[in-house]
């Protein structure tokens, strides 16, 4: 093979690829050097998604907040238990909930060192306040906040439109507050992108971030806080289910978020694993809009609530872990007013329909409406809410309904909820704060449609949310429930499970009162310890 | 038809394509359902006043002829905007992605044509022996076998059962070569079929035959017939480089490396379009120019083959 | 018509491949009849492992028997690619035969939109297209026609180009037999077994492009049987369950082998030679 020609026009080709490959290569890439290397134990969490940004007020993701929750400080941040409990502002009042006066703490430092402002503070709200800045976390401030006074270095005023007992969580890391210093932001070309990792004064720094792979924290020296065993945590990003469980198994990551139910058994397979689940304060349901026909008929959406086979989908697709949900709220959502055990035996009494095939095909007949055909839709990312739906469409399908199953990404989904196209649909909804009234305040805003996902007008239901919403949580129990009820009554939506998820570590290191409050609350890296 | 009328017909040919595609997938993510405002919110209550502010923002609001005008107009100065998703500026949003994907797709490249081109060689001179059979099932196989499928086998085997690779990730070289193996496989099974009919088609020629006839030395009818079948190989460049890229989505997602196909993928799914017009485009750019890059050499080492080469990749 | 007479020196590869062809070809034809309650559900009976009684290969999370789901899978698996076979067929035969008959204009605007497409990632732009127009398993077979026809309309443009300029084409010419029957009568014959080759190997392409979209989730609906689909699904419990998975991998790719290795034989035995 001395052929001169064709060894050169094949090395021609090869080198307009080595070429391209040139230009294309990027130094970014190979930043994880391993733990074995340095004296530092390395902590590693495998994380099931992706992220583009470090930035929360660009991207909300779930992870981005555990992350950012790391890194910066809020004005408030919360326990483990999911109550509000000082971070920058050290304590803070008010007196008809419209005035609020902050306490800054002196001692809370950046990473370099420098002591946080309050000029820091007021920056940092303003930028999460504009809704271009930060159209992640705006919509948590929108038209809330007249005006924020300094009254002096350690005390800041913020004065709001109208009275809201909920504001605190508004200025605590769960809603998207993550202050920074104003002057590293200002001159920050892109905040959250590998040139300008966050800044900020939690108990760790970014020490490096390559998008869509890993990010890596270092302890910092500066928090004011109590620091964590974990020195060094790195969140590696393993999109694939599979190959997430092979690493794990293969020792590479200590542990891993989100276990996907049917993969449970498997990893309980791996030596010294233990897989923990725990109440996510999640709500799975379907959401019937009234505005469609058929389901404006009050039977027509109590036969379907009837067809629902609730725990058969828990105890099959769940492998038991979820709870028949007999209302919108979880009850571990109103953790902070009363025990949990009270929350569910209250939610119990609240109107809804188990499953009982013989009382679906009596509706259906009391409807009068002939059968029909509608579509269902579920987001790709939730494959156990799409295996739910086909049980639905198998029960529906012996009173006559054909229910068509649609797939599709996340994002289209989104854009589908509330939009008045179709009957029924799918809401899944993770309450962020510990306040009861979260969900409600959205699913039972009854003023009309646009206000609510299922498109509901009823003048008692908004009238009741109104109440709760002005009121403190405590305060607004009674009539929270009673709301609760009365929609509950009606079928405007029908609750399927209360969600849990499932977490997994390895013998390596040992995780400590998990719940669905901890990747969010202060320093939350206390809770996880190395074994040796 | 000079060399040089050659040239710029084929670098025109390219701006042409790239006009299309960048029009065609415009308008496909303008008509598609979805609104990335609603996604940058995510899965909370949202007010209509916000979602017309970010619209806004992004000029989403326009109609559609303005819209693409804009980007355009943009593309054309090197500013494709920024993404809709990050709100970063697309090329450094995209470049950390886009160096795994080129080390990737480089290196099954070379994998594949450095053993099966020699493979494809090899089976064509021992036509109807037992090798020429065995090597023929090999490409079978391996064009036969869904990228994905390979895949996991491969990472369940070497990564997993005996621990010669990273699991997942793109933290150097070692970690890019299951994925490059698990793409070279149909890859190189397609240039095996592709040389060894070349390679076929040299040897059943009349100036093989004549050769022979004249007494020619082997070693230099080889290298004749050599020259000859490098150019439907070249030729195939662009194609070879348009499977890759297109296959690379899938490896990407098994061995979970943050490449432009994940980009992609997700971009599409947010509709996030100033980052799916600038991947799309510029991998069709690469594409396009490798492409009228190997035309050109062929043309330029051999004018005659131009037309004939063309035709016969048609029957892959 | 010539190889029947040959079929006791058929090679055992495609002997083998032709009878695990018909096997799937009867799954593909009669479904109803061999599996009929395929989709049953049963919450039950849910994750039972292989070998359970009744329940050969085991059941999946909603009670569903796996083989039979692997068997009712062949239909989705397989109609799609030979609808895209089938369609990039005629696309390629229609606009291959126009232009490479008339030349001239046509031709160039119609090799334009075959390079076009030829020089774009093809999976890719699936992937894009499919993406947007929200997946569906047709929407995919239509975007995989519009991918694979240029390579048949190269193939059939090329072929004739080289069937006219022979002289029974020119006699025919000369005696102004209409241009229609020209092409069927004389052009056609001599390149539809190139074509059908062409067509064979486009099902096995097909039938990986395909099982890759579902693997990505824009192939086939939740709930349907489809190799694709169930590999995908599958591949959660791969280690706990792995008859899905598995099934379904092998499945695929003993198919793509088959209709490859038949694909291939007819070519060789074909003999072309049109340059």
């Amino acid at each position: 093979m001395k052929n001169i020609n064709a060894i050169i026009s094949i090395t021609l080709g090869l080198m307009l690829l080595f070429l391209l490959t040139a230009c294309g290569s990027n130094d970014n890439i190979s930043v994880s050097d391993d733990a074995s290397t340095t004296a530092v134990h390395e902590l590693v969490i495998g994380i099931p998604g992706t992220m583009s940004t470090l930035d929360v007020a660009q991207e909300a993701g779930i992870v981005n907040y555990y992350i950012a929750t790391l890194v910066n400080e809020g004005l408030v941040a919360i326990s483990n238990d999911g109550r509000p409990i000082p971070a920058l502002a050290s304590s803070w009042a008010t007196d008809d909930y419209t005035a609020w006066l902050f306490n800054i703490r002196e001692d809370a430092r950046f990473s370099d060192g420098s002591y946080v402002t309050i000029e820091d503070i007021v920056w940092s709200i303003e930028r999460a306040m504009n809704p271009e800045l930060s159209p992640g976390v705006a919509i948590h401030f929108l038209d809330m906040i007249r005006s924020i006074n300094i009254v002096d270095d350690n005390t800041l005023q913020i004065i709001l439109n109208d009275a809201n007992p909920n504001f605190i969580w508004a200025v605590s890391n769960v809603a998207g507050l993550f202050v920074t210093q104003r002057a590293w932001g200002e001159a920050a070309t892109s905040i959250g992108s590998p040139g300008d990792m966050l800044f900020g004064s939690g108990p760790y720094r970014v020490i490096s971030f390559n998008p869509g792979s890993n990010v890596t924290l270092e302890a910092q020296d500066y928090y004011w806080g109590q620091s964590a065993d974990v020195q060094r945590v790195r969140f590696d990003f393993i999109t694939d289910d599979a190959a997430r469980f092979l690493a794990f198994a293969g020792g590479s990551i200590d542990f891993a978020l989100n276990i996907p139910v049917e993969q449970a058994q498997q990893w309980r397979g791996v030596d010294g694993t233990t897989v923990h689940f725990f109440s996510d304060r999640s709500y799975y349901g379907l959401t019937i809009d009234s505005t469609v026909q058929p389901f404006d008929n009050h039977h027509v959406r109590k036969a379907v609530a009837y067809a629902l086979n609730a725990q058969g989908i828990i105890d099959s697709i769940l492998d038991g872990n979820g709870q028949v949900a007999t209302a919108i709220t979880p009850p571990e959502q109103f953790a902070s007013v009363m025990d949990v055990s009270t929350a569910r035996s209250l939610l119990s009494q609240v109107t809804h329909y188990s499953f009982n095939m013989d009382r679906a095909r009596e509706e259906f007949a009391l409807s009068g409406v002939a059968p029909f055909e509608a579509a269902i839709s579920f987001p790709s990312n939730f494959p156990n809410v799409g295996r739910a739906s086909l049980v639905l469409a198998d029960a529906l399908s012996e009173l006559g309904i054909t229910l068509n199953v649609r797939e599709m990404p996340l994002e289209q989904w989104l854009g589908e909820i509330g939009s008045g196209e179709y009957g029924i649909s799918w809401m899944i909804y993770f309450a962020t704060t510990a306040n009861p009234a979260e969900i409600a305040s959205w699913l039972l805003d009854g003023t009309g449609p646009g206000y609510n996902p299922a498109n509901f007008t009823n003048e008692e239901i908004a009238g009741l949310m109104r109440g709760v919403l002005s009121v403190s949580a405590e305060e607004g129990i009674e009539d929270l429930i009673r709301a609760h009820d009365i929609a509950g009554e009606l079928a405007y939506y029908i609750p399927v499970w209360w969600g849990e998820s499932a977490v997994a570590w390895s013998g390596a290191i040992n995780v400590s009162n998990f719940n669905s409050f901890t990747m969010l609350s202060e320093n939350w890296l206390r809770n996880f310890r190395f074994n040796n | 038809m000079n060399k040089s009328t050659f040239i710029i017909k084929r670098l025109l040919a390219c701006f042409i394509t790239l006009f299309t595609l960048s029009f065609v997938i415009f308008s496909l993510l303008f008509l598609a359902p979805g609104d990335p405002a609603r996604n940058l919110v995510g899965t909370r209550r949202v007010t209509d006043e916000l979602l017309e502010q970010i619209r806004a923002q992004h000029h989403l609001d326009e109609p559609f002829l303005a819209q693409y005008s804009r980007w355009l107009r943009g593309a054309v100065n090197f500013d494709f905007g920024r993404s809709i998703r990050t709100n970063m500026d697309i090329i450094d949003h995209v470049a950390p992605h886009a160096g795994v994907t080129f080390q990737l797709v480089g290196i099954s490249l070379v994998f594949s044509i450095c053993l099966a081109v020699p493979l494809g060689i090899f089976a064509a001179k021992n036509k109807g022996k037992k090798i020429d059979r065995v090597i023929n099932i090999m490409a079978l196989v391996g064009s036969s076998a869904p990228g994905f499928a390979v895949g996991l086998i491969l990472l369940y085997f070497f990564a997993f059962r005996l621990r010669l690779f990273p699991m997942y990730g793109a933290s150097g070289i070692d970690s890019l070569i299951l994925p490059a193996i698990t793409l070279s496989i149909s890859m190189g099974a397609f240039i095996v079929k592709l040389t060894r009919q070349a390679m076929l088609n040299e040897i059943s020629s009349d100036y093989t035959v004549f050769m022979r006839a004249r007494a020619v030395l082997p070693h230099k009818i080889l290298d004749a017939q050599l020259k000859n079948a490098s150019s439907p190989i070249l030729t195939s460049t662009g194609l070879l480089l348009a499977g890759l890229f297109g296959s690379t989505v899938l490896v990407e997602t098994i061995f979970s490396i943050p490449g432009l196909g994940s980009l992609l993928t997700s971009a599409v799914t947010f509709r996030d379009v100033p980052v799916v017009q600038f991947i799309a485009l510029a991998l069709a750019v690469i594409i396009c120019l490798a492409s009228a890059f190997t035309d050109i050499i062929v043309y330029l080492l051999n004018p005659n083959v131009h037309q004939s080469s063309k035709s016969k990749q048609g029957g892959l | 018509m010539k190889y029947i007479k040959k079929i006791h020196h058929l090679p055992v590869s495609i002997i083998l491949s032709g009878l695990f062809l018909i096997i799937i070809s009867l799954w593909v034809i009669i479904p109803n009849i061999i599996v009929p309650n395929a989709l049953a559900q049963n919450l039950a009976n849910s994750n039972l492992p292989a070998g359970s009684p009744g329940h050969i290969l085991g059941t999946d999370v909603l009670g569903r028997d796996v083989l039979s789901m692997l068997i009712a899978g062949s239909r989705s698996a397989l109609t799609g690619p030979i609808a895209i076979a089938s369609g990039s067929f005629i696309i390629g035969l229609l606009l291959g035969s126009i232009a490479g008959w008339y030349g001239g204009f046509i031709d160039r605007v119609i090799s334009a939109y075959a390079d076009l497409t030829l020089s774009m990632p093809s999976m890719l732009l699936a992937i894009v297209a499919a993406g947007i127009i929200g997946g569906g398993y047709w929407v995919s077979v239509a975007v995989m026609i519009i991918l694979y026809s240029p390579f048949d309309i190269r193939l059939v443009r090329s072929a004739v180009i080289v069937q006219k300029s022979k002289p029974y084409i020119e006699s025919a010419l000369i005696l102004k037999i209409k241009t229609l029957r020209i092409l069927s009568r004389h052009i056609f014959p001599n390149i539809a077994m190139l074509v059908m080759v062409n067509f064979f190997l486009n099902i096995a392409f097909g039938l990986v492009s395909m099982s890759s979209l579902s693997f990505l989730g824009l192939g086939v609906g939740p709930g349907e049987a489809d190799w694709g689909r169930l590999l995908a699904d599958g591949r959660q419990v791969l280690f706990t369950a792995p008859a899905q998975a598995v099934g379904a991998g092998i499945l695929i790719i003993l198919s793509a082998v088959a209709i490859n290795l038949i694909g291939n034989f007819a070519m060789e035995k074909g003999d072309f030679d049109e340059s």
